[in-house]
């Protein structure tokens, strides 16, 4: 709230004075790097949307054109797009769910719980971080081809639903972000273990369960070798399989179908990131003030 | 008071239990006892061949996975020896540690059905003991690839078996380039290693290895050819765009690239890029004489429930019918000569002004070198391909260029 105050008046100000030349170089900076960092989305609007033939054509297309359909469609055509995008939504939507409440919870009783053990049991968890996930890829697909989960979603779901990172990212929200006090407090009114973990930590945790869910709904959704690996069947794929799938046998690309397919993925993201982008900005000033 | 808890704790409970139901119904793929499943990549068979494969075998039990990057989860697979399929299209010699785990076809009716393949795509699938490890699919006989337009404004000769004639040598291609680029501006390589340095190998029959199986990276045509290439791309006349990189089909739609020496299938790159240029391209023999590159192949596992089945499957798959259908559908240009003769494979090629493409690629395809390949050929070429570009692209001295890298790779690969 403060901060939304003070913005507002240094725009007052700003409008009363002169245009100082700081401001204009600090913006064209500002818009400069801006246009760098958009101009690949906005590339991927206009590949999305045009002929492959557009494309390549000198001097190249700069707006984006109303192909956008028959691309699509290709897509639809090419693929089991329809059916990648609802099996990468739910797995989604699932890990991410699964993820945070298990990852919270584990978080909170690393934080707040003293039981014999805690902290080196904490320090085993976080060693597993340091482990590089290449090295750990062919023993993990020889446990979940031994369990016979091969070909299922199970290898998808069970490692994802809490895991090492989570955890750590959670326990040091709740360390820093639930007061001793208030969960003493809870006890004193009479809430249990559950209680106050719902009603006291869960709340004081937010901006870091943003983040988490936005990270885990990253890696799902992005995720390809994975998948690529244990997955057995065109109608399990994920997105990114399916997109794969567009690419011909020795690279032959069509990239404004290509293109297409890969907008329609991405927007989930954008929507998502466009809803939570205040909880984020929040908890990207928090830890800044904190650090 | 708990009631939100339990809620939370019934509905989390839902949700894995959700997941799982989900996970374990969906798992229909998985390779049951006595089902032949195949792994493709997309575009590597041909569609008719997939579409028609269950109705010829009613009898077996089959399940096509077309799954992207199959080396990768075939890899997996062996290493753990789990969920192994029957069939996979895929890079038999980079699994030149696991030959063991693939089926000799010759053993299971393939001697007898060999014959309607090219005899050294054939040969280029066998390993060292002369097992048969894999079954042809396709080949990417190499062309040379012009617009007889701008042809005809330089003064050249614009029929095919005229220019076929006049790019014979890479020395008269070298003089070709120089007066296309002089009249148009235009460029007739691509890059140099994809036009120039890989058609000169295989010409050869050369892919880094002696016929005895050992890497033989610095022979004399391995030096020569890397260091002409690079001289002529530094002699400003490529146009340094490799193929399947978007600035080649800027290039072929901006009329900068009028000319390339490549396999087959890049072609329908410039149908893509290039759709307003139908009728201008034309395709001839490529300078140096007939050469391929050798495309891909598909392999049958033993962890096969029936061998014998399968190879009657992958044999089936790469038939001449179905080959000839993988041309007109697919691109691939089959490596069994009696499709060459098909309706699909006959016919005048519109993006081609009319021309038979067939009557210059089927000769060479039949004409094509016998190609060892060991387990590092690809490597190698990748390595050798690189510094090529490296080099091109800093002006560095080809002679400095070659000591480098040929150090590079005799270390790595021995």
């Amino acid at each position: 709230m403060t901060t939304n105050r003070i913005a507002e008046t240094n725009g007052r100000e700003t409008r009363r004075r002169r245009i100082k030349p700081g401001s204009v170089v600090t913006h064209t900076i500002l818009i400069i790097a801006v246009a760098v960092f958009a101009f690949p989305f906005y590339w991927l609007v206009v590949m999305a949307t045009s002929h492959t033939g557009d494309i390549f054509a000198f001097p190249p297309r700069l707006i984006p054109g109303a192909e956008f359909f028959a691309n699509f469609s290709k897509v639809l055509h090419g693929t089991t797009f329809g059916r990648a995008f609802l099996n990468s939504l739910w797995l989604t939507v699932l890990t991410v769910a699964l993820q945070l409440f298990l990852s919270s919870l584990a978080g909170y009783v690393f934080a707040k719980r003293r039981f014999p053990g805690r902290d080196r049991l904490f320090g085993i968890l976080l060693f597993t971080l340091v482990l590089p996930t290449g090295v750990a890829l062919i023993p993990t697909y020889q446990i979940y081809a031994s369990l016979g989960w091969l070909n299922t979603y199970l290898p998808l779901i069970v490692p994802s639903a809490v895991t090492a990172f989570g955890v750590f990212w959670l326990r040091q929200a709740a360390e820093s972000g639930v007061p001793d006090e208030v969960v003493q407090a809870a006890a004193i009114d009479g809430a249990g273990f559950f209680r106050t973990y719902w009603s006291v930590a869960l709340p004081s945790m937010r901006p870091a369960l943003v983040a988490l869910g936005i990270f885990q709904t990253m890696w799902t959704w992005n995720d390809y070798l994975w998948p690529l690996l244990v997955l057995g069947n065109p109608n399990q794929y994920t997105l990114p399989l399916a997109i794969q799938e567009l690419n011909g046998n020795y690279g032959t690309t069509d990239y404004s179908t290509v293109m297409s397919g890969t907008l329609v993925a991405t927007l989930p993201l954008v929507i998502l990131f466009l809803i939570v982008r205040r909880t984020v900005f929040e908890n990207l000033a928090g830890s800044a003030v904190k650090g | 008071m708990h009631k939100r808890w339990k809620l939370l704790a019934i509905s989390a409970v839902a949700a894995l239990g959700a997941g799982l139901l989900a996970g374990c119904s969906s798992g229909g793929s998985g390779s049951g006892s006595d089902t032949i499943s195949i792994w493709y990549r997309p575009g590597s068979l041909p569609t008719a061949a997939i579409n028609g494969v269950k109705k010829e075998f009613p009898d077996a039990k089959i399940s096509l996975l077309k799954t992207p990057d199959v080396d990768t989860k075939l890899a997996a697979a062996l290493r753990t020896g789990q969920n192994i399929p029957s069939i996979a299209v895929t890079n038999v010699f980079t699994f030149s540690n696991a030959l063991d785990k693939f089926v000799d076809v010759n053993k299971y009716g393939f001697k007898k059905d060999a014959d309607q393949y090219l005899p050294w795509k054939v040969k280029t699938l066998q390993s060292k003991s002369g097992q048969q490890v894999a079954i042809p699919i396709d080949i990417g006989p190499i062309g040379f690839y012009y617009r007889s337009d701008v042809f005809q404004a330089a003064g050249l000769p614009t029929d095919p078996a005229d220019v076929g004639k006049l790019v014979s040598t890479w020395d008269s291609y070298r003089q070709t380039a120089e007066k296309i680029k002089a009249s148009s501006g235009g460029f007739i390589c691509d890059a140099a290693d994809a036009s120039l340095y890989r058609a000169q190998r295989f010409q050869q029959g050369y892919y880094y290895y002696t016929d005895a199986g050992k890497v033989d990276a610095g022979t004399a045509l391995s030096k020569s050819t890397f260091t002409d290439s690079i001289q002529f791309a530094e002699d400003g006349l490529c146009l340094n765009a490799e193929p399947y990189a978007t600035d080649w089909n800027a290039g072929v739609a901006q009329n900068k690239l009028v000319g390339w020496v490549g396999p087959a299938y890049q072609a329908g790159l410039m149908k893509t890029a290039a759709p307003n240029e139908s009728g201008k391209w034309r395709v001839a023999t490529p300078p140096g004489g007939p050469a391929s590159t050798t495309g891909s192949s598909l392999s049958v596992l033993k962890a096969t429930p029936d061998a014998a089945l399968a190879t009657k499957i992958a044999e089936w798959l790469t038939n001449p019918t179905n080959m000839a259908a993988g041309y007109a559908q697919d691109s691939l240009f089959p490596s069994t000569p009696d499709s060459f003769t098909s309706p699909a494979m006959a016919k005048p090629d519109e993006y081609f002004g009319g021309q038979v493409t067939t009557d210059v690629l089927g000769p060479i395809a039949k004409q094509t070198p016998y190609i060892f390949i060991g387990p590092s050929s690809t490597n190698i070429e990748a390595a050798f391909s690189n510094a090529i570009t490296n080099a091109v692209a800093k002006k560095t001295n080809p002679e400095a260029a070659w000591s480098k890298v040929l150090k590079q790779v005799q270390q790595q690969y021995k």
